[in-house]
């Protein structure tokens, strides 16, 4: 349907139900005395000084906090002869995710140091472990084989994913060849065949609040951020489809991306390209908004194509699909 | 005679000036005015609210406040042929205001409850429609896309009133255009 056409019907339905508001808004007014705009010359003098005032309390306030901040900073310096140990520090997060998402804390010598569940399945596949002292080794035995007695890990599943974040690159690329061989083994230990992706991540509290707010786990949400970064500009029904995606999807999508996105035309690129293509039809774009977006294909498998929205003039505008590793054009819509 | 013509005369004048005239008045203490700049943009006031709040109960207490601001306000008003952005400003405000005070989640069931009716005309279709865009378009969609059809304003304009860029402002009418061509095929979103 044009657009005209379904902007018309749009109005024509905000009219009908548009209410009558005429009576209740002229009882309202009576009510009401009608402000009186202010002569420009004594606005401004009235602003003068109101910023002299503003600043003399700006002073005051800095002056306080001067106060403050020195008294506190002598009382750190004492020493208060407290003797009592610092904390064992955290040398390396690691998650698992597969539905369950278990997350696990080690110090320098890969023990355990802390086991978080990270959803309800989780809990029920730690429920019956105690890993806190255990070697990373060990702890991922048991995690692996509670999943698979807890139904979690069956033939059916597609992936594992394994996320480490440590203190040191070389640590934490060490502790992903470690941690993959191990899921291997046990895995193949409850004659089960899945592949395992293993990603390294930064955690940072970003990261954690989106995990939060999208109820997934740190290492699903490093990956979709992974896929958002290297696609551009998504539509939010993109972004949502992303977050849905089940733990294999994605992993699937962040590899196929990693091989196939050193070859895909640049946005630029594919705007020139759209350009010259109006330009044989004899159109002249007034503006471009190109964006990647994820489309099924006929075997089910998201691929990124880029949807470039071109703006003629007032009213009239067309979208086209471009292939990101072919430039192939096709169009989709058209609004006039 | 002379009042007759003076009508005829603003008849001629465009609708921003027949608003810029009945806020005049308005400012003057006519009281006339008031009903002349309802008659004009009762429906622009009343769908841009609803298509920020999207219920209907909300959306008249907005488009109410904004009337009595404007009726407050209209000595402020300077005239520069956009009188619709100063007033999409003030109803703004009182969204804002709004959000600030009350519960914001609403339902889908208080999106114009669906009427059940034997006879399907035209309007229940468009009102059908409008009840799905309420639904299912996101906040942002829906008002570029009511202030574009409903007010007739331009996306330049849109993007100014609502300090966006104007990339922001066409790729949410874009979006929201397929969208709702996506609900008219009763296609799934």
């Amino acid at each position: 349907m044009k657009k005209q056409d379904l902007e018309g019907k749009l109005r024509d339905a905000y009219e009908s139900e548009t209410p009558e508001l005429l009576e209740r808004i002229k009882e309202s007014c009576a009510k009401e005395t009608p402000s009186v705009a202010a002569p420009e010359a004594s606005v401004k003098k009235e602003r003068s000084g109101t910023r002299r005032r503003a600043l003399q309390y700006a002073l005051a306030l800095s002056a306080c906090v001067a106060i403050l901040l020195s008294g506190f900073l002598l009382y750190r310096l004492i020493p208060t002869g407290d003797d009592t140990p610092a904390s064992p520090v955290v040398d390396a997060f690691v998650y698992i995710d597969v539905n369950p998402s278990v997350e696990l804390q080690l110090d320098a010598e890969g023990r355990v140091l802390a086991c978080n569940a990270g959803n309800e399945d989780a809990e029920r596949v730690l429920s019956d472990l105690s890993l806190e002292g255990m070697q990373m080794n060990s702890a991922i035995f048991a995690i692996v084989g509670s999943m698979h007695d807890n139904g979690y890990l069956t033939l059916d599943t597609g992936a594992v994913l394994i996320s480490v974040d440590a203190r040191e690159d070389a640590r934490e690329e060490m502790l992903l060849s470690a941690i993959t061989a191990h899921v291997n083994v046990a895995l193949d230990g409850s004659d089960l065949s899945c592949s395992v992706f293993a990603q390294s991540v930064r955690v940072t509290d970003a990261l954690r609040q989106l995990a939060a707010d999208e109820g997934i786990s740190v290492g699903k949400a490093h990956l979709v951020e992974e896929v958002r970064r290297t696609l551009g500009k998504l539509s939010d029904e993109d972004v949502e489809a992303l977050l849905s995606m089940s733990i294999e999807e994605l992993c699937e999508l962040s590899s196929t991306l990693l091989k196939e996105a050193e070859a895909y035309l640049s946005p630029q690129l594919v705007q020139a390209a759209i350009d010259v293509f109006l330009s044989g039809e004899g159109v002249l774009a007034e503006y471009f908004d190109v964006s990647m977006c994820l489309v099924r294909d006929e075997e089910g498998i998201y691929r990124p194509v880029y949807e470039v929205d071109v703006f003629l003039r007032e009213g009239v505008t067309r979208s086209y699909r471009v292939d990101p590793q072919t430039g192939e054009i096709k169009r989709i819509y058209t609004a006039e | 005679m002379l009042a007759l013509w003076i009508q005829d005369d603003e008849e001629l004048l465009s609708r921003d000036g027949r608003i810029e005239a009945a806020i005049a008045r308005l400012a003057s203490g006519d009281i006339a005015g008031l009903e002349t700049l309802y008659s004009e943009i009762k429906t622009d006031v009343y769908a841009y609210a609803l298509s920020k709040l999207v219920d209907p109960t909300l959306a008249e207490d907005v488009a109410h406040d904004t009337f009595v601001q404007i009726y407050k306000y209209a000595s402020h008003y300077r005239a520069e042929g956009k009188p619709l952005a100063w007033i999409f400003t003030i109803e703004l405000n009182m969204i804002r205001k709004h959000f600030r005070t009350k519960n914001r989640s609403v339902s889908l069931e208080d999106v114009l409850e669906p009427r059940v009716e034997e006879d399907f005309t035209l309007r229940v279709i468009n009102r059908e429609l409008l009840r799905e865009m309420l639904a299912r378009l996101s906040e942002e969609e829906r008002e570029v896309i009511t202030l574009h059809a409903v007010s007739g304003l331009k996306h330049r304009e849109i993007a100014a009133l609502l300090d966006q860029p104007l990339s922001t402002v066409l790729s949410r009418y874009n979006r929201a255009i397929k969208r709702i061509n996506a609900i008219e095929k009763g296609e799934i979103l």
